[in-house]
């Protein structure tokens, strides 16, 4: 059986300056970093540009970083990582606008089963969601995005968002709910586009 | 507004199911990037010091000093109120001998 990974110590190795141990830190990291980016991706930024971005801060923070009972350096580092995407959204000017002709047939089947109630769940492939779901979300600004990525994608708790965001629990809920009434507008503006374009 | 948040539910669902690239592998070099990148610059001084008093303190700060403005402005203000000339006439006619 292998050794655990021993982050404590691996945090002091690199405090001390051993970039073996940073490396290792790295490698210990790279997954949930990764996944974390990967869900608040900017449209034009790439994904390893961004996970580099994450890490350098992570190598600049360190020293700031304490150890609390009970709470994990992943979490730390989760929130450091979301913080940055956050900056890298914000920085994106423009956010797109979807007209019906910009999505494939799967991807309007979905839209349309969001907003008519008739409607039933598409028997489509999942990807279809998944893009469906991407190209909703580009739309929202960079603090509802997050809160909808990860109350309803990554599927983390109020509390753990509240951890990560810095906002209060009520806070969360309140911005989720607006979100989701934005979202559901942005759907409507997409679907009007229909009837435009025709 | 129920019936969206059900159905957004589903889509949301439907999306977690869909599997994502796995691409787990740190590109080459990646760790050598980072620890030179890191070195170079050394972090925002001003990002430190906001994250380190953090944002309650400053409106705590901003309190204070709108409330200790009032306060000065106020005692400025009552200074400059004279007395009223009715007052006054009346005070140098019984002062008279």
């Amino acid at each position: 059986m292998p050794d655990a990974f021993d982050v404590q110590d691996c945090i002091q190795r690199v405090r001390s300056g051993d970039t073996v141990a940073a490396n290792a830190l790295i490698g210990h990291l790279h997954s949930l970093v990764r996944r974390l980016v990967r869900n608040h991706l900017p449209r034009r930024e790439s994904e390893e540009d961004l996970m580099q971005e994450c890490f350098v801060k992570l190598f600049q923070k360190l020293e700031s970083y304490r150890e609390r009972d009970g709470i994990p350096f992943e979490h730390w580092v989760s929130r450091l990582t979301v913080r940055t995407c956050l900056d890298a959204l914000r920085a994106e000017k423009a956010r797109p606008e979807w007209r019906w002709a910009d999505f494939r047939e799967g991807e309007t089947e979905w839209l349309d089963y969001l907003l008519n109630r008739q409607a039933e769940v598409p028997i489509h492939h999942g990807t279809d969601a998944k893009v469906i779901v991407t190209k909703l979300l580009a739309m929202l600004s960079p603090l509802d995005r997050l809160v909808i990525t990860l109350l309803d994608l990554e599927e983390r708790s109020t509390q753990e968002i509240a951890q990560i965001t810095g906002w209060t629990r009520p806070m969360v809920k309140m911005r989720a709910m607006r979100a989701r009434h934005k979202l559901r507008a942005l759907a409507r503006q997409s679907m009007k586009s229909e009837f435009k374009d025709a | 507004m129920k019936d969206f948040d059900q159905r957004w539910q589903t889509l949301a669902r439907e999306a977690r199911r869909c599997p994502a690239e796995t691409s787990v592998d740190i590109p080459l070099g990646f760790g050598t990037r980072v620890l030179a990148l890191a070195q170079q610059s050394s972090g925002e001084a001003w990002e430190d010091v906001l994250s380190f008093f953090g944002i309650r303190a400053t409106v705590a700060v901003t309190c204070i000093f709108i409330f200790s403005s009032g306060l000065a402005f106020s005692e400025w203000f009552e200074s400059r109120i004279e007395p009223p000339m009715l007052e006054r006439s009346l005070t140098s006619h019984l002062s008279w001998p």
